[in-house]
């Protein structure tokens, strides 16, 4: 019957015997099973990938860290200046220097000189407009911002309000980048970890 | 009922339980659980068993020198990830789906005239014929060229081609002989 041989080659069909015989050059030819265990047994590569993609993660998510406490230090610095400021709005803080003016000349028209101290005004309204950052902290009459040095100093309950707010804004950023390096490296950790099998589901 | 048709069903039916019993009791899952284990006999006892329906389906999509190569491709992407496989018992339309995807990726949107090998060089007439056959089989729909590859090409029965790939054996059959109806019509062959 034909529709055996095409079905268990039992019985006969030319056609389809013609059909094997043209078409058996295609045939697979039998080899010897490849040894893949050599090919798999470097695992360096596969998993200095994985490493490669990882730290890639880990060195955005740092960064991106980096770039909030930086935002986050620029916000609380002093301008440039420095120097113990008023707690006032709107205060400036100007520097001071020691010069030797012009004194009055005595009676032997010698020119005395009389040190002084000179408040100089700074430029320091210039820049305070440069920045609009600033400049809209300032609009909201934000007390002038301490300094640098000073606040590392000064206990947490010395700060005003706004700097209250403004570290603790601080410390929410990095507490988020915190927890994310944290999901990253769980990840990392999990993708390592030779007893978690791989499937499809949570390829 | 005629006696003989009587002793025809029985014969289907047999046929057909002993299909589902080889079903229950696949023979390869104790091969898959050794070879994850690390045993490479037991995939080697594997590559053995299935290369013929590997290559036959890489052959369905991709020209014949190039089917080689994507079939040790697939029996690698087999190695590293068999312990992902969870019907072991379905480690050949596992298979299957791997030979697919693989032979997709090698030749995605493009249907290559077929090169002969060598082994033809210098015979026309079947080497025109060969790659004719093969070029009219690739236009057929997904199942009906590969159960017709690995039918006429790699000489699989039809039972064997069912328990491999996973089908019934109905479906291999409506495949083949539907398959075999439409690469005549387009060899313009007339059925005698």
């Amino acid at each position: 019957m034909k529709n055996d041989y095409l079905w268990d080659k039992t019985g006969d069909d030319p056609e389809i015997k013609r059909f094997e015989e043209i078409l058996a050059v295609y045939r697979h030819t039998e080899t010897a099973p490849p040894l893949f265990a050599a090919e798999i047994a470097a695992p360096a590569m596969e998993p200095a990938r994985r490493w490669r993609l990882s730290f890639s993660f880990a060195f955005a998510a740092a960064a991106f860290a980096a770039i909030v406490v930086a935002i986050g230090i620029s916000l609380i610095a002093p301008r440039s200046g420095g120097g113990e400021t008023a707690k006032n709005p709107g205060s400036i803080s100007t520097p001071t220097i020691e010069s030797d003016i012009a004194g009055p000349v005595d009676e032997n028209h010698n020119v005395t000189t009389v040190p002084e101290k000179t408040a100089v005004p700074s430029h320091a309204p210039e820049r305070q407009t440069a920045n609009p950052l600033r400049t809209a902290l300032r609009s909201r009459r934000q007390p002038a911002l301490p300094s640098k040095q000073s606040i590392a100093g000064q206990r947490y309950d010395a700060l005003t309000g706004d700097e209250k707010y403004a570290y603790g804004q601080l410390m929410l950023a990095l507490s988020i980048t915190g927890s994310k390096l944290k999901v990253v490296q769980d990840t990392i950790d999990r993708i390592e970890d030779p007893k978690v099998k791989i499937t499809d589901k949570n390829r | 009922m005629p006696d003989s048709e009587i002793a025809q069903n029985i014969n289907i039916f047999a046929t057909g339980a002993v299909a589902a019993a080889e079903r229950r009791d696949p023979p390869y899952v104790s091969l898959v659980e050794h070879a994850v284990s690390g045993d490479a006999d037991a995939f080697g006892e594997i590559y053995r068993a299935f290369k013929p329906l590997v290559h036959g389906i890489v052959l369905a999509y991709v020209p014949y020198d190039d089917a080689g190569d994507v079939v040790q491709e697939v029996f690698l992407a087999a190695y590293k990830s068999l312990h992902t496989l969870r019907e072991k018992a379905a480690v050949g339309a596992w298979l299957v789906r791997i030979a697919r995807n693989r032979a997709a990726d090698h030749y995605r949107g493009t249907r290559a005239t077929e090169e002969l090998p060598e082994a033809l060089c210098g015979r026309e007439n079947r080497q025109n014929e060969a790659a004719e056959a093969l070029d009219a089989i690739r236009t057929l729909p997904g199942s009906y060229r590969e159960t017709l590859v690995l039918r006429l090409i790699e000489g699989m029965t039809g039972n064997e081609i069912a328990e491999k790939t996973g089908m019934t054996p109905e479906s291999v059959r409506v495949n083949l002989h539907r398959g075999m109806e439409q690469l005549r019509q387009k060899l313009g062959i007339r059925r005698v």
